[in-house]
């Protein structure tokens, strides 16, 4: 089979973005690889030490990060669908989640006995993540929009044996208005948003002939959107994390710049255990906060991994509903 | 999702037949029909009256987890995620099965086992493999079909 190439818009990005050129073929090589098998071990069934002396009989299996024995690479070719029909997958000790996915919820730190409110949390790698730092305590609320991913959602759920989750099927600008409206106020709140995926080139081929850049645009008013209605659900002090699959600044620092700008938030340096690279400050002709540094891009090239985003808040005061800049009829 | 919140009195009566059966005693505070006759439980922190404001501002889809479904016949069955969960509380009526068992078992067969009719807990070796009924000479399989081991 043909290797699919970049659309030559999207190269011209991605070379924007990676303007060492040693660095872009780094980059352009290892998004044609297979992504590294990464398991997450659900510590709501299972201790960490247990399943990997269990898979480590079957498997190479390594930890790689001494303070999250949770996360175990799997070092190793694998047949087709051999870690989903493994008894100890179907018995939910273990989640299969590539490594870059599980970043946004250790960023959130979620702790037993908080609110938690994941907005677009189908299909469940990240609602589960947080379950299991949660120790089915507090209570998550988990929402999606559409039905179809809400089954796939409460089956992952079910399966990794979540008890303490709520799972709702709304809009997610729609569900934080009500929710704020009505005083369900949150510890922590997640928005992974939904986004262009230009991070899973590696396990999803199809992105490189979907890739659109008008979409972009019209995503990052989404997104704005859906972020501005976020912070209000949060309690202050709360932390928010707002993270995407994707690349594009439009659908990163913008939004995040855009969060800045308009609302009582403070964004904190994060401390991941994969190779960060600070987020961009300014893109085309926009100028960012110079904050946004603040922001971890994590690049294939860097952690033999998928392409991220991860951003965190914390809310300062009460949100007033006042109309932020470049916020009129509903535009961003 | 409709909920159908158990009393204390309803409460008891399930614990009662858990620990009468397999020797579990602690389960979630909040449990709850959903109109397939199955139990779930609650491990957050919301109240009931919370739970019914969330309602109405929400489209509720479900709520924790499936653990039980009554039997009128047969005491109570564990559901293959309670199982797991509660493992540590399973005590009584548990059936040992071999590897060879297990593969016939994960595909969602039924087992030749001579036993004592009956609701009876699967396990191999450490594992727990969900509830089975035994008919006297099979054990009749519950392991949802999202679970079982695909043919190859």
């Amino acid at each position: 089979m043909a290797r699919p190439v970049m659309k030559p818009v999207f190269e011209e990005r991605m070379r924007e973005l990676l303007p060492d050129k040693e660095d872009f073929e780094k980059y352009n090589e290892i998004i044609h690889k297979k992504p590294l098998n990464y398991i997450r071990c659900n510590t709501l069934k299972i201790s960490c030490d247990e399943l990997f002396n269990r898979l480590k009989k079957k498997w190479n299996v390594v930890q790689l990060f001494p303070d999250y024995p949770e996360i175990i690479l799997i070092d190793q070719e694998l047949g087709p669908g051999e870690l989903g029909n493994a008894i100890e997958h179907l018995l939910g000790y273990y989640y299969v989640q590539e490594v870059c996915s599980m970043m946004s919820v250790l960023a959130l730190d979620p702790k037993p006995g908080e609110r938690v409110l994941d907005v677009c949390a189908s299909p469940g790698s990240k609602t589960t993540q947080i379950a299991s730092k949660m120790q089915n305590s507090g209570t998550l609320i988990a929402n999606d929009i559409k039905l179809d991913r809400i089954r796939i959602l409460a089956a992952n759920l079910e399966r990794c044996g979540v008890m303490n989750c709520v799972v709702t099927r709304n809009d997610g600008v729609g569900l934080c208005v009500r929710l704020a409206e009505t005083g369900f106020k949150f510890d922590k709140v997640l928005l992974d948003a939904p986004c262009s995926g230009e991070g899973t080139l590696r396990s999803s081929a199809k992105t490189f002939l979907m890739w659109n850049p008008k979409v972009i645009k019209k995503i990052s008013r989404e997104q704005k959107k859906l972020l501005a209605n976020a912070f209000k659900c949060l309690k202050i002090g709360g932390s928010l994390v707002y993270s995407t699959c994707t690349h594009a600044p439009e659908e990163n620092e913008e939004v995040v710049d855009f969060a800045l700008k308009n609302f009582p938030v403070r964004l904190e340096k994060l401390n991941l255990p994969l190779i960060c690279r600070p987020g961009v400050t300014s893109w085309k002709s926009n100028e960012f906060s110079k904050d946004v540094s603040k922001c971890c891009r994590i690049y294939p090239q860097d952690n033999n991994s998928e392409g991220f985003f991860v951003s965190k808040f914390t809310l300062l005061d009460e949100i007033s509903p006042f109309i932020p800049q470049n916020f009129k009829n509903g535009k961003y | 999702m409709k909920f159908e919140f158990y009393d204390s009195k309803k409460r008891k009566k399930l614990i009662e037949q858990l620990n009468e059966r397999f020797g579990v005693t602690e389960i979630p505070k909040l449990l709850f029909e959903t109109g397939k006759e199955r139990v779930r439980g609650f491990t957050g922190d919301l109240t009931i009256d919370e739970l019914y404001d969330l309602s109405k501002i929400t489209n509720i889809e479900f709520l924790g987890a499936y653990l039980f479904k009554p039997d009128e016949e047969r005491s109570v069955r564990l559901g293959f995620d309670a199982c797991v969960l509660f493992n540590k509380q399973l005590s009584k009526n548990i059936i040992d099965i071999s590897a060879e068992q297990l593969k016939i078992w994960m595909k969602g067969e039924n087992l030749p086992f001579v036993i004592q009719k009956g609701m009876y807990l699967v396990r191999h070796e450490n594992d727990f493999f969900g509830c089975a009924i035994s008919d006297g000479e099979k054990l009749i399989n519950f392991v949802p079909k999202e679970r079982r081991l695909r043919r190859n």
